[in-house]
């Protein structure tokens, strides 16, 4: 599959730095990328590959040093506080360890970004209700609107962050991880409700993740990270059967010694 | 020598309404303190948390000073603290001595201390949701007033228990400056006139006064939990 014409989101040379009075740390060097509307993209690559830094450059939670990372044509980079808001939006984000505020119940959880945007797009208090009991209804937690988070499995927490992600009904929604938590048949349901989400409102994904069998699942175009490059771009089938990039090969047989079907024994 | 204290004879008509004018002092003081203080300790805790490298606002120089002002004042002994701060008192109260001016030095202590434990509290906040929150694209005023405080709300109700018997503690001392209450009665009537009954009535009548908040906040912060 071909990547869509418009883009969504782009990086343009994109670098970031962490320093700190011991060391420095290049976590993102030199990206440029594009991901089109409506794309699956999945972000593969070790634990400190920059995934997650890559990812947070998208809705400002992390500045980038230099390059542009645009999202919808605007680049995000020099934007103040109200302009940050308004990009936020429009970019739900699905978190590794959940999120959720545990004081307050799961209604109040998805029903916080509808808050915080009001101001701007004034949304009655009755809109603001039907938005969230047809999320909860959607990610099928209907009767668990007044619970609070902890009673809740694991598998039910990602919905209610998912449905508290699409809240605001984003154009983007980044996955930080989201199904590591989980267990694999609970990982199987989140990824098809979130290959539903993007089939039916048309949302592009954005997931990050360390493992290749999640890309597999429902992945469209697949990127591998290393060492803060993005080191290969292609179609998931592509990266699959023929990983050109060291880290490429590295996590496809990593991968088939998981499932059983590589040739090495562990 | 203990059957001389016995001897004591205790003139009730006397003791009565001065128990119960101790009584009332105290809680005037203590819960005034509590109320001031408590709501400075808290302004002056979430300044000192946001403040920390890496926190809501961070800015590490002003931290250090407002940490070095509060580290400076909390070790002092209060019996001491409440004779330093004396021209002080007079300036704001008028006068150094009475109850009211001994709820001056007595909010000024109680603001040290809670803002210390306010600050251990939101220290243990999960950064994940001060992220996900701003992620939403909430500012960050509104990220600790909705997020951040409802999410420490157990252990700061248990927190403002602790500084409850820390108050009941320097409203005892008060009465060294006239400003009565339970500690000047079981000093006054008890300690100097010999009667150890009068001081065992304001020590149970303090012990009541504690068990009833404490087990009250436990109560809340356990609801609470349960809850969360």
């Amino acid at each position: 599959m071909k990547k869509p014409k418009n883009n969504i989101v782009e990086f343009k040379n994109v670098s970031k730095e962490f320093t700190s009075k011991k060391n420095r740390r290049l976590a993102v060097k030199d990206v440029t990328l594009e991901i089109g509307q409506g794309e699956i993209f999945g972000i593969v690559g070790r634990s400190g590959a920059g995934k997650s830094t890559l990812i947070r450059l998208i809705n400002g939670l992390e500045k980038a040093d230099c390059g542009q990372v645009l999202v919808a044509g605007q680049n995000i980079v020099n934007l103040n506080y109200n302009g940050l808001k308004q990009i936020r939006k429009n970019i739900g984000f699905v978190f590794q360890h959940f999120n959720l505020f545990n004081s307050k119940t799961v209604y109040r959880n998805i029903e916080y970004p509808l808050k915080i945007a009001d101001k701007s797009s004034k949304i009655s208090s009755d809109d603001r209700k039907s938005r969230v009991l047809q999320l909860l209804d959607y990610v099928g937690l209907k009767e668990y609107a007044n619970c609070h988070p902890n009673s809740l499995s694991g598998g039910q927490k990602q919905r209610v962050g998912i449905a508290r992600a699409l809240a605001t009904n984003p154009q983007v929604l980044l996955a930080d991880e989201a199904t590591s938590a989980l267990d694999p048949e609970t990982t199987v349901e989140i990824m098809k409700l979130l290959k539903k989400i993007n089939r039916e409102f048309g949302i592009t994904i954005i997931l990050i993740t360390h493992t290749i069998s999640i890309v597999r699942l429902i992945c469209q175009r697949v990127a591998i990270m290393s060492g803060g490059e993005i080191v290969e771009i292609d179609t998931y089938k592509n990266i699959f059967f023929n990983p050109k990039s060291q880290a490429g090969k590295s996590l496809v047989s990593t991968f088939r010694i998981l499932e059983g079907t590589g040739a090495v024994r562990v | 020598m203990f059957n001389l204290f016995w001897q004591t004879k205790t003139n009730w008509s006397i003791i009565t309404p001065a128990l119960f004018k101790a009584i009332s002092e105290t809680l005037y003081m203590v819960s005034l303190t509590l109320g001031l203080g408590g709501l400075f300790g808290l302004i002056l805790g979430c300044i000192l948390w946001s403040t920390r490298k890496d926190s809501l606002f961070s800015h590490p120089v002003f931290y250090k000073i407002l940490e070095f002002l509060v580290n400076l004042i909390r070790p002092i002994p209060f019996i001491i603290f409440l004779s330093a701060i004396q021209p002080a008192t007079i300036a704001v109260v008028g006068t150094s001595l009475g109850t009211n001016a001994a709820i001056f030095p007595m909010v000024i202590f109680c603001t040290m201390a809670t803002s210390r434990i306010v600050e251990q509290s939101l220290i243990n906040v999960d950064y994940g949701i001060i992220e996900a929150s701003f992620a939403m694209g909430a500012s960050r005023l509104r990220t600790l007033f909705q997020v951040v405080i409802p999410e420490v709300l157990p252990p700061l109700i248990l927190g403002y228990a602790f500084i409850f018997i820390a108050i009941m503690d320097m409203s005892a001392m008060a009465g060294t400056i006239g400003g009565g209450g339970l500690g000047d009665f079981a000093i006054q009537y008890g300690y100097n006139k010999f009667n150890p009954l009068i001081t065992w009535i304001s020590v149970a009548i303090i012990l009541i006064i504690v068990q009833f908040v404490q087990q009250f906040a436990n109560f809340l912060a356990k609801k609470l939990l349960r809850r969360s």
